[in-house]
């Protein structure tokens, strides 16, 4: 009896009864299709945070001051020890192509008798081109704005909204920030919400010369620098100099813990997506043990079967079945069983993910990797838990299996 | 000598929770190749176990069984299940075909296991199945046959691979007197034809008189054995039946 023919008898043997057949499998279906959706929730949360960080940029590094995990903001908060002399030195080093500061403070900005609490980020033309702003209206600063401190103001999306009724073109307009009037050259196009909360487009960008100048002291500190390499791989490089001259910048002695701290865009990149695969393969594992139970159903009936058919096993023997040969039967039979559960879990699995998303809004990502592992999976269950009822049929004696009632 | 089966001193002891129930208490007996004998005895007289025993469905507790010459106490099971698989034929009192399979799978089973490719097996049942009668029948499931079309499924199913050991175990037990008849001159007519031995377990002495010699058998040990001087025939039996309407004979 070859391998085709022992899946026909099985199949037979299933449908013989159809609804005992699906309730044993519901197990094994509600298995695999919770695997399934599990992994494709994993996968997509996965994907959706790679493409939002792919989207900021991975061949940036952020530098912020103050060492990592020490304390950035205490009683009064450290002075910051970025400047903006620090960025102009990263900016000559080789490989670095744009160097944006940011200085970030809050102010109150208002427009005739309309008020509205915002942050104000001080920095250099070159953040437009790093984030890749278009402006939806007017234009971003530029360096001459810088040199000459001017005072102008490129508004975000949502500023400009709450300052400004509909019908009123802001471009043109005088707001106030902290008192002092800043003329509008500038709207930014919609940014949408930030990775890990916060509203983009709730910022007002000033020249950064104008905001130390009028705004926050000439002492005051920068928030961050970003700095944006040529290419990806040279990401690790840039990051590795800046640190270094950074140090030099600061006369921090070998052995000083840096005082600032250099974030590599793509190590984000790369540590976000660990944490979500060990997410994926924590939700697969709790998923994998109905899996465990489903084949425990399985085990069940398949000994429900072997009794039920004894007289056939007897039967098969006095003509000539081998132990082997009613082992593989009840083996294969099992196994198409699980299998069958599985491909029904698949389809289940697929098409809930679907509904998560198109209800929800939920990413998810079907790989053909997760409906591999678990076709895999149903037919190990097939195996591991149709044995002990095969190996029953198989043991049993022809003759006292002839005799059974 | 020529013996198809040789029995000495053959013992078969069930165990009943723990309480030994002796079914077989050392019974000699040797069946000649060609022969077609019948085994009678009332119920519990142990015939049912001996004809397991001859047909390897079952070993001996002791003593010792040849079969066509050879030994089986060494026999390891794949190998007992290739003997009845090529040598020996099965006709039980309930038919036993397998109620999933049409009559040509029924029939087709033992050529399953002896490893006949699959376009030949379904060809040699045909042919199986017209020797008995049944070639029209070849695609109906068991239930769908009356008892004495079931049993001549049975008898084609035990002819599968030629063997040269049929074995029947009350085959008219739950069958009308024609249909009996018509089961018991298919197998004498395969007797004759193919000269197989054939042993047929009975309690019914006029189902007896169909072979050449009668064992008799009671409490596990036999008692008596007598030939039969002129044995019945059923293809006459039949012909002198009263006609029926109803199905066609073999």
């Amino acid at each position: 009896m070859n391998g085709t023919e022992l899946v026909r008898e099985a199949w037979l043997a299933i449908r013989s009864h159809p609804l005992r057949s699906l309730l044993t499998v519901l197990g094994t279906v509600i298995g695999v299709a919770s695997v399934i959706v599990m992994i494709a929730l994993g996968q997509g949360a996965r994907a959706s945070i790679a493409a939002q960080i792919e989207k900021m940029g991975s061949n940036l590094v952020m530098v912020m001051p103050g060492a990592a995990g020490g304390p950035v903001r205490g009683a009064g908060g450290p002075v910051s020890t970025l400047t903006w002399d620090d960025a102009r030195a990263i900016a000559r080093l080789p490989g670095v192509v744009h160097v944006a500061p940011e200085l970030r403070l809050n102010a109150t900005a208002a427009w005739s008798q309309q008020t509205w609490v915002t942050s104000v980020v001080g920095t250099t033309p070159d953040l437009a081109a790093i984030r890749d702003w278009t402006v939806a209206a007017g234009r971003f600063f530029d360096e001459e704005d810088l040199r000459n401190a001017t005072m102008v103001a490129v508004l975000g999306q949502t500023v400009a909204e709450s300052l400004f009724p509909p019908g009123v073109d802001p471009v043109g307009q005088t707001v106030r920030l902290r008192g002092m009037a800043f003329r509008v050259i500038g709207v930014l196009a919609p940014l949408g919400g930030a990775f890990m909360g916060g509203d983009l487009d709730d910022v007002v960008y000033v020249p950064l010369s104008t905001a130390q100048i009028r705004l926050a002291g000439a002492s005051a500190g920068l928030r961050s620098i970003t700095v944006q390499a040529a290419r990806r791989e040279a990401v690790a490089s840039v990051a590795e100099q800046a640190a270094q001259v950074l140090r030099t910048r600061h006369r921090l002695a070998p052995g000083q813990a840096d005082d600032f701290t250099v974030r590599n865009m793509s190590e984000v990149l790369a540590a976000a997506e660990s944490t979500a695969a060990v997410m994926t393969r924590l939700l697969a594992g709790v998923a994998a043990v109905s899996l465990i139970v489903g084949g425990i159903g399985i085990m069940n009936i398949m000994l429900v079967s072997v009794t039920e058919r004894t007289r056939e096993i007897g039967v098969r023997m006095a003509v000539g079945a081998t132990a082997r040969a009613i082992l593989a039967q009840f083996l294969v039979e099992s196994v198409v069983l699980s299998l069958t559960g599985g491909v029904i879990g698949m389809t289940l699995g697929t098409l809930t993910s679907r509904l998560l998303t198109a209800l929800l809004g939920w990413p998810t990502l079907v790989s053909p990797g997760a409906l591999a592992l678990a076709t895999l999976f149903a037919a190990a269950v097939g195996v591991f838990f149709g044995y002990y009822p095969a190996r029953r049929a198989a043991e049993l004696n022809p003759a006292d299996a002839l005799r059974f009632e | 000598m020529n013996a198809a089966v040789v029995l000495e001193q053959g013992q078969k002891t069930f165990l009943l929770g723990d309480r030994p129930v002796p079914v077989l208490r050392g019974v000699d007996l040797e069946i000649r190749v060609g022969e077609m004998v019948a085994v009678m005895g009332a119920s519990g007289s142990g015939k049912t176990t001996l004809l397991a025993i001859l047909g390897l469905l079952e070993s001996l507790s002791a003593g010792r069984y040849f079969l066509f010459g050879r030994d089986t106490a060494g026999w390891s099971p794949e190998e007992r299940a290739r003997v009845r698989n090529r040598e020996i034929g099965f006709v039980f009192q309930n038919f036993n075909l397998l109620p999933r399979l049409t009559a040509w799978q029924n029939v087709a089973l033992p050529l399953l296991y002896a490893g006949v490719p699959a376009a030949r097996r379904r060809q040699r049942a045909m042919e199986l199945l017209g020797l008995v009668g049944l070639a029209a029948f070849a695609d109906h499931l068991p239930s769908q046959l009356s008892g004495g079309q079931q049993q001549r499924v049975a008898v084609a199913r035990a002819l599968a691979n030629n063997p040269s050991l049929l074995l029947a175990d009350e085959p008219t037990g739950q069958l009308d007197t024609r249909s009996g008849l018509e089961v018991l001159a298919l197998i004498q007519e395969l007797h004759r034809a193919t000269g197989a031995t054939v042993v047929m377990v009975t309690h019914d002495p006029e189902v007896a008189l169909f072979c050449r010699r009668i064992v008799r058998l009671r409490d596990g040990r036999v008692v008596g054995c007598e030939e039969v001087a002129e044995p019945a025939d059923a293809a006459a039996r039949l012909r002198e039946l009263p006609p029926e309407g109803g199905e066609g004979a073999a």
